[in-house]
């Protein structure tokens, strides 16, 4: 026997009123159609709740990219009733494959030429839409922490930004840089929260105002940037900085790498310093030598404040990465001070020179000159001393 | 009459001068002082072991070019760090420190018209990323204390240069400055060689 209730809920079946009725059809038809679409892409999304995710997406252009203005972004749409925040980062396949050619367990670390980043939602009543911006620079900066730094990167997007100046100020006795340039990056700790680390992103939450960047192409005269202003509102989940030009230190910044103040004012490297790790396979032999015109000589003095000595180390393998540090022996509360006067100038993958500081403070000390690779391997040390 | 057609003067006698004499002295003050150089922030130069090498190998040659290359890029930063005018010419693209220098005069007195006081204007212009040392002291203050060091009671240009004022200041760019001045007591003479108080064209009574 059929109920009223029964004939209620069939005709209540498709939406409460016509207006209900209509989406929810649009919604089927829209869902029925959806791969045969010329835009449609499997694209890998990276979600707070579930990492890596493969989803169906529309891929449409938005605004024709001319020479003139920015990077345009693109429409991604998904499947009715597929959500995601803004500020995710999705891999989308370009024109030459259907497929992604990424590492799938970690895709950041790998190509990222179809990492593109949602910058906005389209909150249209119907068939709502995202906007992607292609993702173009691995942005990298230092946090500090006491005396010791860490890098950290995100991946983002770097944009113009018009600065309708020559490029250059001058006052009464110098002319120096005053550009700007912008960055869009995902705000990583509010799209991603506790996941973040999980998924090998890092906080952009040490991101300050005088945070400095460099984005630049050119390692040997690289452009460096201090942010000054931060936006995280506009919208929620993408952070934008803007960057003003700023001048390049030789002493504190490190192109090999492209991050600003990786050193400390006088040489230093002040990332977290590995264990030494000891193994008879891995070894390396540190000698002092006299670097002339001549040639290499190995030697044994004392080393002389404000006057330069070299040191070469020899590792049991090729290719090693090494890693200098000297620290003061014995125990000194002004350790740290003494040591920042031991100036160690890398000068190949094998030499560098120390000059020690004109200073009485370092007079008679005795120090422990290491070496080894990043991880801690190929450790050896010899003890030099400062003549009194 | 002036004789227009008979000027000899040698333009590089740098004693005809008593200003470009004494630039050149102070050139070479500071230009022999390898403290104030490493407090500048010169980079030195590395010996090269290859360059006398008969017949090295290719790796040996990189190594070589290396060397090479690394005393170019060291020569080129440090061109231009002592600068005998108050200007820094190129555009600052790096963090660096300046040590900028000139003299003025300026009548001693209204009544005597022979002595002149000249003064010596060091500027020490260091970037405001490159402050630290690893001294224990900023790098404009030892910049001062060296050219204080240097010049305050020096008779290297004559008569004693005294100290009469160190102002520290700031610029619109990224630069922060120490201003030394110095007093120097020197005849008013156009001629630094004759020393004589008449003009070397006018007619002579």
């Amino acid at each position: 026997m059929i109920l009223f209730q029964d004939y209620k809920s069939h005709l209540l079946r498709n939406g409460r009123n016509l207006s209900e009725v209509r989406k929810n059809q649009s919604d089927m038809v829209m869902n029925a159609s959806f791969t045969g679409d010329v835009g449609y892409k499997k694209v890998y999304i990276l979600t707070q709740k579930n990492g890596w995710q493969y989803v169906d997406a529309k891929y449409s252009k938005h605004a024709t990219p001319s020479i003139l203005r920015d990077a345009v972004d693109y429409y991604l749409q998904f499947r009715p009733d597929v959500h995601f925040p803004v500020g995710s980062y999705v891999f989308i396949p370009d024109d030459t494959s259907f497929d992604l050619d990424i590492n799938e367990s970690d895709p950041l670390n790998g190509d990222i030429s179809n990492l593109w980043l949602i910058v906005g939602r389209n909150n249209s009543k119907q068939f709502v839409r995202y906007q992607v911006l292609k993702i173009n620079w691995n942005f990298k900066w230092v946090h500090r922490v006491g005396d010791k730094i860490k890098v950290l990167n995100c991946l983002g997007c770097a944009r113009n930004a018009n600065s309708y100046t020559s490029g250059i100020w001058n006052d009464q006795f110098v002319t120096a840089l005053d550009n700007i340039t912008a960055a869009w990056l995902p705000n990583t700790a509010y799209v991603y929260g506790n996941k973040m680390e999980e998924y090998g992103l890092c906080d952009i939450r040490t991101i300050t105002i005088q945070t400095r960047i460099m984005i630049s192409l050119n390692d040997i005269n690289p452009n460096c940037y201090m942010v000054s202003k931060i936006l995280d509102m506009a919208p929620q989940g993408v952070l934008k900085l803007t960057l003003k030009q700023d001048d390049y230190n030789k002493r504190r910044d490190n192109p090999d790498i492209m991050v600003c103040d990786y050193y400390t004012d006088s040489g230093d490297i002040t990332v977290t310093e590995p264990e030494p790790v000891v193994s008879p396979d891995k070894t390396s032999t540190i000698t002092q030598v006299s670097v002339t015109s001549a040639g290499i000589t190995p030697v044994s003095e004392p080393l002389v404040v404000g006057s330069t000595s070299y040191f070469m180390v020899e590792f049991s393998d090729d290719g090693i990465d090494a890693q200098w540090r000297i620290s003061l022996n014995g125990d000194d509360t002004n350790a740290a001070a003494i040591e920042r006067l031991m100036v160690i100038n890398q000068l190949n993958d094998t030499l560098i020179s120390i000059k020690p500081g004109k200073s009485n403070k370092v007079k008679g000390r005795s120090f422990t000159l290491s070496v080894s690779d990043p991880k801690g391997d190929y450790y050896s040390s010899i003890t030099v001393e400062v003549a009194g | 009459m002036r004789d227009f057609s008979n000027i000899n003067r040698v333009l590089d006698d740098v004693k005809n001068n008593d200003i470009i004499y004494k630039k050149h002295k102070l050139a070479e003050i500071f230009e022999a002082d390898p403290d104030l150089k490493h407090i500048l922030g010169y980079i030195d130069e590395m010996p090269n072991p290859y360059s006398e090498m008969k017949s090295p190998t290719t790796e040996q040659q990189e190594e070589k070019d290396r060397i090479d290359e690394f005393n170019v890029k060291a020569r080129k930063h440090n061109e231009d760090q002592i600068i005998p005018f108050l200007k820094v010419n190129e555009i600052q693209t790096e963090t660096k420190s300046f040590l900028m220098y000139d003299i003025g005069e300026d009548r001693a007195s209204y009544e005597n018209e022979l002595i002149i006081h000249q003064y010596v204007t060091v500027m020490c212009f260091v970037h405001e990323d490159e402050m630290e040392t690893e001294y224990d002291a900023l790098r404009v203050d030892l910049l001062a204390y060296i050219v204080k060091d240097l010049l305050c009671w020096s008779n290297e240009t004559g008569l004693h240069m005294k100290l009469i004022s160190d102002e520290p200041n700031i610029t619109d760019t990224k630069y922060y400055v120490r201003t030394l001045k110095f007093q120097i007591k020197a005849p008013n003479t156009n001629n630094f060689r004759t020393g004589s108080m008449r003009n070397s064209y006018a007619r002579s009574y």
